[in-house]
C-alpha cells in the first residue's frame, strides 16, 4: 500500500508530463510562428523574368520592356536634318567607341577624316522607340557608309555600323563595347555558336541578350540584340 | 513504482514525444512548404504588377513625382475596377520614402515597407499583427521616374489558418492515439509481467516460511528460465534450511546431553561433600564418601578431555601417511588393558597399507574395539578385518553382543548419544566415543557404516585409501 503511495507522485508527473507533450506541436509552431516573423528570405526566381542587375542597366532594361528595332533601314519621316551637325552627332559615340577600345586609333583616326568630309547622302530616323542615323560618302569605286541606332528612351547606340578594316578581332571589339555600355559587371557574357561566317557573338543568360560582332573586309557591325543568337 | 507502470509510462512517454516531435514537426514543415509555394506564386504576382506598373508609368510619360503618383493612381483605379480582379496591396514609394500611393492594409507599416525596401529586390519578407500575416516583396520600378519602389503584400493567412486547423485535427488525433496507446501498454505491461507477479508472490511465501513453494512455467522463454532458476534457488533454500533445522536439533540434544552428562557426576560430588562437611562420619563411609568425589571426579575429567579432543579434531587439518594395517591393529592389542574382557582375533591382508594417520587411525579402532567389548559378545571376541575393497581397503570391526536397533544407527555418532545409558556409563563411557571416531574417519576423507541387529551383534565398518603407490 504504501509502495503504492510512493509510485503515485512519479505516475501523476509522467502524466503530467504527456499531457504538456501533446502541447508541444502547437508550441513548436508558436516559435516557428516567431522565427518566420523576423525571417528575410531569398525570393524564388521568376521564370522569364530579367535578373535584377540587368533590370538596372538602363539600356537593357529598355531593350526587354521597349519594342527595340534594330534594323537600321528603319525608314524615318523627320525634316531634312544638317549634314554637318549629323557628323557632329556621329563623331561623339564613334569617339567613345574609340576610348574603350572597341576600334583602334587608325580605324579612329579613318572615321574622323571621313565624318571631316561632308556626306554625300544622310538621314535621321526614329519609330517610337529608337532613333537612327545615316550617312554615306561615295567615292569612284567605293562607298562609305556610316549607320547608327540608338534607343530613344536612353540615348544609348545599340547598333554601328562602321565603314573600317579589320584591325582587331570581334570579341575584343565586343568585350570592349560591353564595357562602354556598362554591362560587363553582368559577369556572363559567353561566347555563343552562331552560323552566320565573320560574326562574333556573347551571350549573357542575365541579361537574355547578344551582342553580335560582324566584320568584312572594311566594315564591321556591332549590335546589341535580346535573346540568344539566332539568325 | 511497480514495473509495469514503469514499462506503461514509459511506452506512453515515448509515444508522447514521438507524436509531439513528429507532429509539430511535420506541421511545421507543411506550412515550409505552403509558404514556399506562395513565395514562388507571389513572386510571379509581383514581378508581373511591377512590369504593369512600370507600363504604366512610361505610357503615361510620368517625369516628375506628382505625375508618377497620378499614373500609379489611375493604374489602381483601373485594377481595382477590372471585373474578378484580386485585391492586390501595393504601395508605392519615391526615393525619399515619400508614399505616392497605398492600398496596403494598416498590419502593414510603414516600417515594414522601408524594411522590406531596405531587403532589396532579391528578397521578401513577413510581417504580423493579430491574426494578419502577410508576405512583402519590394522592387524598384524603372523605365521613368528614378528611385520609385513597389511594394506588394499578399496575405498568407489562410496558410496560418490551415496550418491551425491542422494543429487542432492533430491535437484529437494525439489524444486518442494517446489513450488507445496507453490502456494497451498498460494490458501488454501487466501481462507480460505476470511471470514476475507470480514469482513475487512465490518469492514472499518463501519468505513466510513455505519453502515448497515453487513457480510454473508461463511460456516466455526468458521468464520461464528464471522461474527454473527460482526454484532451483528455492530447492536449495529448502535442502540447507532443513540442514539447519538437522543440525540445531543435534546442538539441542548435544547441548541437553552435555548438561546432563555433567549434572550427574557433580550431583553426586555435591551430594557426598555435603555428608563430609556435616561432620565426623565412620571411617568406611568416609572412604566410600571419598571413592564416590574421586570416582565422578575422574568421569568428569575423562568427559572433558573427550570433549576437547573432539572439539580439537573439528578444527584440525591432519597429514595423512602410508600406514600397515597390521601395525596399526598391534598398537590396539597392545593399548588394551590387561583385564581386557574379550579376545582380539584380528584377520588382516598383510599386504594392507592404508592412507592415514597412524595414531588416529589406531584411536579410532581401540573405541571400536572398546564398544564391542562392552557390547557382551557371546562368543567373547572382538574381531578386527581388513580386506580389499575396490581401490582401497575396508576395516571392520565385529562384534556378536546386543546388537542396534535400526532407528538407533543414524544418532548413534551424535555426542553423548547412548543406546543403554547405564550400562555405557558402567562400562565408563562418556557417549563421546563414537562421536570421536566418526570424526577422525571424517578427517580421513571416509565415513563409519554400521551394519547391526539386535541380539546378532554389531559390524562397523571403515574404508580408507590404498597407501601404496
Amino acid at each position: 500500500m504504501r509502495r503504492d503511495k510512493q509510485g503515485i507522485l512519479p505516475t501523476v508527473g509522467a502524466l503530467l508530463v504527456c499531457a504538456a507533450l501533446l502541447g508541444g506541436p502547437a508550441l513548436w509552431a508558436r516559435l516557428g510562428d516567431a522565427r518566420r516573423t523576423q525571417l528575410v528570405t531569398a525570393r524564388p526566381v521568376t521564370a522569364g523574368a530579367l535578373d535584377e542587375d540587368a533590370r538596372a542597366i538602363p539600356v537593357l532594361y529598355e531593350l526587354h520592356a521597349g519594342s527595340t528595332c534594330t534594323d537600321p533601314d528603319a525608314p524615318a519621316e523627320l525634316p531634312e536634318p544638317d549634314p554637318a551637325e549629323l557628323c557632329a552627332e556621329a563623331a561623339e559615340p564613334l569617339a567613345a567607341l574609340a576610348e574603350a577600345g572597341a576600334i583602334s586609333d587608325r580605324e579612329k583616326a579613318g572615321l574622323d577624316a571621313l565624318l571631316a568630309r561632308t556626306p554625300d547622302q544622310y538621314s535621321r530616323g526614329a519609330d517610337g522607340s529608337q532613333q537612327t542615323l545615316s550617312l554615306l560618302w561615295f567615292g569612284e569605286n567605293t562607298t562609305a557608309g556610316l549607320y547608327l541606332t540608338r534607343q530613344a528612351a536612353t540615348g544609348v547606340y545599340v547598333f554601328y555600323s562602321l565603314p573600317v578594316g579589320g584591325d582587331l578581332d570581334g570579341e575584343t571589339r565586343l568585350r570592349a563595347w560591353l564595357a562602354l555600355l556598362g554591362m560587363d559587371g553582368l559577369g556572363d557574357w559567353e561566347p555563343a555558336d552562331t552560323d552566320a561566317p565573320d560574326t562574333t557573338a556573347l551571350y549573357s543568360a542575365k541579361a537574355r541578350a547578344t551582342v553580335f560582332c560582324t566584320s568584312g573586309e572594311d566594315w564591321v557591325y556591332l549590335e546589341l540584340r535580346k535573346g540568344q543568337p539566332t539568325f | 513504482m511497480t514495473f509495469s507502470r514503469k514499462l506503461t509510462l514509459g511506452i506512453l512517454l515515448l509515444l508522447c514525444l514521438t507524436l509531439s516531435f513528429g507532429g509539430g514537426w511535420t506541421i511545421d514543415r507543411n506550412l515550409d512548404f505552403a509558404l514556399q509555394r506562395a513565395q514562388t506564386q507571389n513572386a510571379a504576382l509581383h514581378q508581373r504588377e511591377r512590369s504593369a506598373l512600370e507600363q504604366a508609368l512610361r505610357t503615361d510619360g510620368a517625369r516628375d513625382t506628382v505625375a508618377a503618383a497620378r499614373s500609379v493612381l489611375d493604374y489602381a483605379a483601373e485594377l481595382q475596377s477590372a471585373v474578378g480582379a484580386q485585391p492586390f496591396y501595393f504601395s508605392v514609394l519615391d526615393e525619399q520614402g515619400t508614399t505616392l500611393y497605398s492600398s496596403l492594409p494598416a498590419a502593414v507599416r510603414y516600417a515594414v515597407q522601408q524594411a522590406a525596401i531596405a531587403a532589396g529586390p532579391r528578397r521578401l519578407s513577413y510581417t504580423a499583427e493579430g491574426s494578419a500575416r502577410y508576405m512583402l516583396l519590394a522592387s524598384p520600378l524603372q523605365g521613368s521616374l528614378d528611385g520609385l519602389w513597389l511594394v506588394s503584400a499578399y496575405d498568407v493567412a489562410p496558410l496560418y489558418a490551415e496550418r491551425d486547423r491542422q494543429l487542432r485535427q492533430y491535437f484529437l488525433l494525439e489524444t486518442s492515439a494517446l489513450v488507445l496507446a496507453g490502456a494497451a501498454a498498460a494490458l501488454f505491461s501487466r501481462r507480460m509481467t505476470r511471470p514476475l507477479r507470480a514469482l513475487q508472490t512465490a518469492a514472499r511465501s518463501m519468505a513466510e516460511g513455505a519453502y515448497d513453494r515453487r513457480v510454473l512455467p508461463c511460456g516466455q522463454r526468458e521468464f520461464d528460465a528464471l522461474g527454473q532458476d527460482f526454484n532451483q534457488m528455492a530447492d536449495a533454500v529448502e535442502s540447507r534450511m532443513e540442514a539447519l533445522r538437522q543440525e540445531s536439533a543435534r546442538q539441542s540434544r548435544f547441548v541437553a546431553a552435555f548438561t546432563h552428562e555433567l549434572k550427574t557426576p557433580m550431583t553426586s560430588i555435591l551430594g557426598y561433600a555435603d555428608l563430609l562437611r556435616m561432620g565426623e562420619q565412620p571411617a568406611e563411609r568416609r572412604r566410600q564418601a571419598a571413592d564416590y568425589i574421586y570416582h565422578e571426579a575422574g568421569r568428569l575429567e575423562t568427559l572433558s578431555r573427550s570433549l576437547l579432543q573432539l572439539l580439537g579434531l573439528e578444527q584440525e587439518q591432519i597429514t595423512l601417511a602410508p600406514v600397515a594395517v597390521r601395525l596399526v591393529f598391534g598398537d590396539v592389542r597392545r593399548s588394551l588393558p590387561e583385564d581386557f574382557p574379550a579376545t582380539i582375533c584380528t584377520d588382516c591382508d598383510p599386504q594392507a597399507v592404508v592412507l592415514a594417520q597412524r595414531s588416529l587411525l589406531g584411536d579410532l579402532v581401540r573405541n571400536l574395539v572398546l564398544n564391542a567389548a562392552n557390547a557382551g559378545p557371546k562368543d567373547g571376541a572382538v574381531h578386527l578385518g581388513c580386506r580389499r575393497q575396490g581401490d582401497g581397503w575396508e576395516l571392520t570391526v565385529s562384534d556378536t553382543g546386543c546388537g542396534m536397533a535400526a532407528q538407533e544407527l543414524p544418532r548413534i555418532t551424535e555426542p553423548f548419544y547412548m543406546v543403554d545409558k547405564s550400562r555405557a556409563r558402567r562400562a565408563g563411557g562418556s557417549g563421546l566415543g563414537l562421536s570421536l571416531c566418526a570424526e577422525i574417519a571424517r578427517l580421513h576423507g571416509s565415513t563409519l557404516t554400521f551394519v547391526s541387529e539386535p541380539g546378532r551383534g554389531t559390524t562397523v565398518g571403515l574404508c580408507l585409501k590404498e597407501g601404496r603407490e
